[in-house]
């Protein structure tokens, strides 16, 4: 359940046809005689947007030491977490083009919330940043050290997702843009340069594929995931890395006892400021809200926490808060020098999975039976 | 018809396994649906910020979210809320508008998922589930057509909350699982029949006093004796002739001829006769013990409708009430695991009501289905005991529990008495410690018993990630450190248990140590009451009260030395903050998620998460105390307070109170924290302060 599981529904093998491998060569090749290319994936959901990615990233990594990642897609990132927006430079070829692998981001931002609808500003503030940091930080001319950039937009594409989407590749300005088309016409983005008022072009390449598989009728099969499933088992995955590799965790239930087993990381409150990213919190309730609660670890460095500059350096559990000593307990992967330089805690809605709740002697006081519940479904 | 379509919407999504919610108890959602519905602004605004917290946890269930946010917008119409001044929406336009969102919402969140399944038309769905036809047409009406008016909105809006009352808070109360109740019932029932098995034993060694009788002639006389108690009046000289067959019976120790005898009787005395050739029945089981279950069998073969073998008759119980201790026992521990902290409030309920006993504290709330209370109170405290021991035995946590709560309780009277530090303890209060604490040295021992078994391990401080094995852990350390800042309290049995922990240990230089330790308590405490009654004894009292300080200094430096010695655990802080921020915990056991570790064992504690007021944490709180001091003053404090003022009162008086203050201000405060009320002010003393504070004192008396 664990480990070793694809991200697709079907165990079907990858299929890159050949307009898939014109794309990407035609991509890497563009470097030799340009600086490095800025291509921004996009598409409708389940199209393919992933696969092509790491498809791509396989081949610019066949040309340069270290490609540029970022990551858009809140929903289901590609190497980091849920609510998480995240630059990856990665010097290694994907073996398994199918299964999600963790990979630790260059920088990243808590966003919060699986979906970007709930505060686009917020949203397109983090893309913004990310992106400029690596212009400054991975793509400088002058040393020749440029690297190629990939970005992954997420599968929303209609309406307010399609805003962002303009706003994105407005600001970003890509050397390329790959389409991911399916064959419901009404279900893809509008063709061409959608996003410039019928401007000049300047060096922009176009690029548009079509979904590699289809069945008997030549439509679009989109892989369909349980996107719920797909992000607790990163959750899963990321929290096991505070273990030794060598620890047994084979199953879910081990890890949720090794996590209530785990001596925790102890932070003083008074010294952190939390900020609420989607919630109105009042302040008597703020520890009401914390416990138990998978939160952001940012660093702040005393700026407003109102600005979007805020650098995350992973994720955490407050496993408990003991409000009379002043001391929260965290559990979190982030090596202890990172974990002293964080001042923020990030309060989204990436929700605990309940399999770290449940154990067998170590049953969560916010497991309840007997509920009458109504959810609506909220998942998209 | 209806009510079955709302079972339909509600109910089928009645889990039997475990949900995320966002409370961490049922008590806490009671303290929502009682705030929320409340007519006091302040409750329901409490509810309202407790909901807005649980929102942000993301796992609401939609009925209180709706709940929430109708209750918020009713709190800005000042049709609500007479005399509502600020905060107020004046625009009757936009109180509409919340109004219809909300109302949509409400019918959206409700009837949607149904349609999605069913195909069904809205209003038909809503009108299965009983949601009002009024609030159907204005989510209509509000989507498709004009904003419906205010005066229509603000109707429906109470019908919405009816309509929520009705089909989700009341069906949730009713659903909470109600386990202290079975808890109690099951704890009842155990203490019944300890007590019985209590009083048989002591009728059979009343007995055996009564004569040196053979087994069977003590048989014998046990049925005299439980014969004579159910014998009324006329039918005495039946049961005497009866008896004396029975008597003959078992003087020959023939079970098959008593069996006769009884068969007989009873046949002949239809009524009466039963019950005495119960009691035979019962002096048989005794003469021969293998085959009690098989003449059982056959008198319920016999009288299958007069002998209800549920009835808890007396003798009955006897017969297999060991059995059914243990069935008992098994079956709460069983409970236990599922439910430890429920367990334990309910033991501690009983405790409490013991508490009662002792003093006059009448704040006990009892619910009403408790009658712990009423029955007659033999051995009651030994009785609770035997009930600690059986459970124990097979959930060793439970022990450390209890422990763990009854060392907090005391903890918490005495830190509670801080806020008027120099009035002494109440009565009430000093007997509910004293009779806390009275069980702590028996909890050790019990402990020590578990330990020697293997039970209950010892907290290795050098392992912070636990060993995956059931064994309970505790850090005697830690537990030490606890009792030793508890024997400030004033009673002989924390110190007491200082020892025993020390034993336990193992650690001899400990133990001698802490031997040495003139614990305070040990002294009488009366010693110290202000009597005014001659000058002489004034003095003499104040020579016994610095005594008593010099002592206490004494102790204080001793501690700070064996605390800094074995400072570790979690609970040093005052440490550099900076320093520590990011370290990983010192020791950690393994806990539930969302709870902590009990300082000393290896149980779990629910924190409180209320938010303390900012104004009385951290450095602010001496003033703080001071302050009320002076208001909860009791007038004679008061005007000895004024005795500090020059020009009233003599000088002697004057050092009196001063020194009494000051071994006050070590009996309440923690000393663990090595502070001291100097000049009203509190104060960190280190070791050096302490010696000259010391000789102070002692200039003082000469």
């Amino acid at each position: 359940m664990l480990m070793g599981e694809n991200d697709g529904a079907g165990s079907a093998p990858v299929i890159i046809p050949p307009s898939w491998e014109e794309a990407a060569e035609f991509i890497a090749r563009e470097g030799d005689t340009a600086p490095p290319p800025i291509a921004v994936v996009c598409g409708p959901k389940n199209s393919g947007k992933s696969t092509f990615s790491r498809y791509l990233l396989n081949t610019l990594l066949s040309r340069y030491k270290k490609v540029g990642y970022l990551d858009t897609d809140v929903g289901q990132p590609e190497f980091f977490l849920p609510g998480c927006l995240s630059v990856h430079i990665i010097d290694e070829r994907i073996s398994d083009l199918r299964s999600w692998s963790l990979k630790s981001p260059d920088r990243c931002c808590f966003f919060g919330d699986v979906s970007s609808k709930r505060d686009p500003q917020a949203y397109l503030g983090h893309v913004r940043g990310l992106y400029d940091n690596f212009l400054g930080e991975h793509y400088k001319f002058y040393e020749k050290q440029a690297l190629p950039l990939i970005i992954n937009t997420p599968g929303w594409v209609k309406g307010t997702g399609y805003d962002l989407l303009v706003e994105m590749l407005k600001y970003i300005s890509p050397t390329h843009v790959v389409q991911v088309r399916i064959s419901a016409e009404s279900k893809n983005l509008p063709k061409g340069a959608f996003w410039l008022d019928g401007e000049h072009y300047g060096s922009l390449h176009l690029i548009d594929i079509y979904s590699a598989r289809t069945d008997f009728f030549n439509q679009s099969v989109l892989t369909r995931k349980d996107a719920g499933t797909l992000r607790d088992r990163r959750l899963f995955e990321y929290f096991k890395l505070c273990f030794p590799s060598d620890l047994d965790i084979k199953t879910n239930k081990d890890l949720a006892y090794a996590l209530a087993s785990l001596c925790p990381y102890e932070v003083p409150f008074s010294r952190i400021k939390v900020k609420h990213l989607h919630c109105q919190v009042p302040n008597s309730e703020v520890f009401h809200s914390l416990n138990a609660t998978i939160v952001g670890l940012a660093i702040n460095s005393g700026k407003p926490p109102s600005s979007f500059s805020q650098q995350c350096v992973g994720l955490g559990i407050v496993r408990g808060i003991d409000v009379k000593n002043d001391r929260i307990y965290v559990i979190t992967p982030v090596p202890i020098h990172n974990l002293q330089k964080v001042d923020l805690l990030l309060q989204g809605l990436i929700e605990i999975p309940t399999g770290f709740l449940q154990v067998r002697r170590c049953l969560s006081p916010y497991m309840a039976t007997n509920v009458l519940h109504k959810l609506p479904e909220k998942d998209e | 018809m209806m009510e079955d379509m709302v079972m339909i919407g509600l109910r089928n999504e009645f889990m039997a396994g475990y949900k995320l919610v966002p409370w961490s108890t049922w008590e806490q959602w009671n303290f929502v649906r009682e705030s929320i519905f409340s007519s006091n602004p302040e409750s329901v605004a409490a509810a309202l910020r407790r909901v807005a917290a649980w929102r942000s946890r993301g796992c609401l269930p939609v009925a209180i979210d709706v709940t929430a946010v109708i209750v918020e917008i009713q709190c800005q119409d000042p049709f609500f809320r007479e005399g509502l001044l600020d905060g107020a929406l004046s625009s009757e336009e936009l109180l509409a508008m919340l109004y219809c969102m909300a109302i949509v919402r409400l019918v959206n969140v409700f009837v949607e998922p149904l349609h999605k399944k069913t195909r069904r038309s809205i209003s038909e769905l809503a009108e299965a589930i009983g949601l009002p036809r009024a609030l159907i047409d204005i989510r209509h009406e509000s989507s498709h057509r004009d904003l419906p008016s205010l005066q229509l909105v603000r109707l429906a809006s109470v019908k919405a909350l009816d309509w929520l009352k009705s089909n989700y808070w009341e069906p949730q109360r009713k659903a909470i699982p109600d386990v202290q109740k079975e808890i109690r019932c099951r704890l009842r029932e155990m203490i019944h029949y300890i007590k019985a098995k209590y009083t048989q034993r002591m009728k059979a060694k009343h007995n055996t006093i009564l004569g040196s009788l053979t087994s069977n002639r003590m048989q014998a006389w046990f049925l005299h004796l439980d014969f004579s108690e159910q014998d009324s009046s006329g039918s005495r000289s039946l049961d005497k002739e009866l008896l004396s067959q029975y008597e003959f019976g078992l003087m020959c120790n023939n079970s098959r001829l008593l069996m006769v005898l009884v068969m007989l009787n009873s046949r002949e005395h239809a009524d009466h006769g039963f019950e005495i050739s119960w009691f035979a029945i019962v002096g048989l089981g005794l003469a021969s013990k293998g085959r009690k279950g098989y003449i059982i069998d056959d008198i319920n073969g016999v009288y299958p409708e007069k002998y209800p073998l549920s009835r808890c008759s007396f003798s009955k119980v006897r017969l297999d009430f060991n059995k059914r201790i243990s069935k008992i026992s098994i079956s709460v521990c069983r409970v236990y695991s599922a439910y430890p902290s429920d367990v334990v409030s309910v033991l501690m309920e009983i405790f409490q009501l013991h508490v009662s006993d002792f003093s006059d504290v009448t704040d006990k709330e009892i619910t009403e289905d408790s009658d712990v209370r009423h029955e007659p109170l033999i051995n009651s405290t030994s009785v609770l005991k035997t009930i600690i021991t059986k459970l124990s035995h097979n959930r060793p946590r439970l022990l450390l529990s209890m422990l763990k709560i009854v060392l907090e309780m005391i903890k918490d009277i005495h830190e509670k008495g801080q806020d008027h530090f120099l009035s002494p303890l109440s009565e009430a209060k000093v007997c509910q410690i004293k009779h806390l604490s009275s069980f702590v040295p028996w909890f050790l021992m019990n402990l020590k018993t578990l330990k020697d078994s293997g039970r209950i391990g010892l907290m290795e401080e050098l392992k912070p990630l636990a060993s995956r094995d059931a064994v309970q852990t505790v850090s005697l350390k830690k537990l030490i450190r606890l009792c030793l800042s508890l024997s400030a309290v004033g009673d002989k049995h924390l110190p007491e248990s200082v020892l025993l922990l020390s034993d336990l240990s193992g650690n001899t230089n400990l133990t001698e140590s802490l031997k040495k330790l003139p614990l305070p308590c040990l002294h009488d405490r009366d010693a110290a009451e202000y009597s005014c009654s001659s000058m002489e004894s004034v003095i003499l009292q104040e020579e016994i009260a610095i005594k008593k300080a010099t002592e206490k200094l004494q102790y204080l430096k001793l501690q700070s030395r064996i605390s800094n010695a074995k400072s570790t655990g979690t609970e040093d802080q005052d440490n550099d903050v900076a320093k520590n921020s990011g370290m990983l915990a010192k020791s950690w056991i393994p806990c539930p998620i969302g709870m902590l570790p009990c300082s000393f064992s290896s149980t779990s504690v629910l924190p409180v998460l209320d938010k303390a007021d900012d104004d009385c944490q951290g450095t602010i709180i001496p003033e703080n105390n001071h302050d009320k001091f002076e208001k909860d003053h009791t007038p004679r404090e008061k005007s000895q307070n004024n005795i500090q003022s020059p020009d009233t009162e003599n000088a002697i008086k004057k050092l009196r109170l001063t020194t009494e203050e000051r071994s006050y201000s070590i009996d309440v405060i923690n000393p663990m924290e090595g502070r001291l009320l100097i000049d009203g002010v509190w104060k960190k003393v280190d070791e050096a302060e302490f010696f000259a504070i010391q000789s102070n004192i002692r200039t003082f008396v000469q």
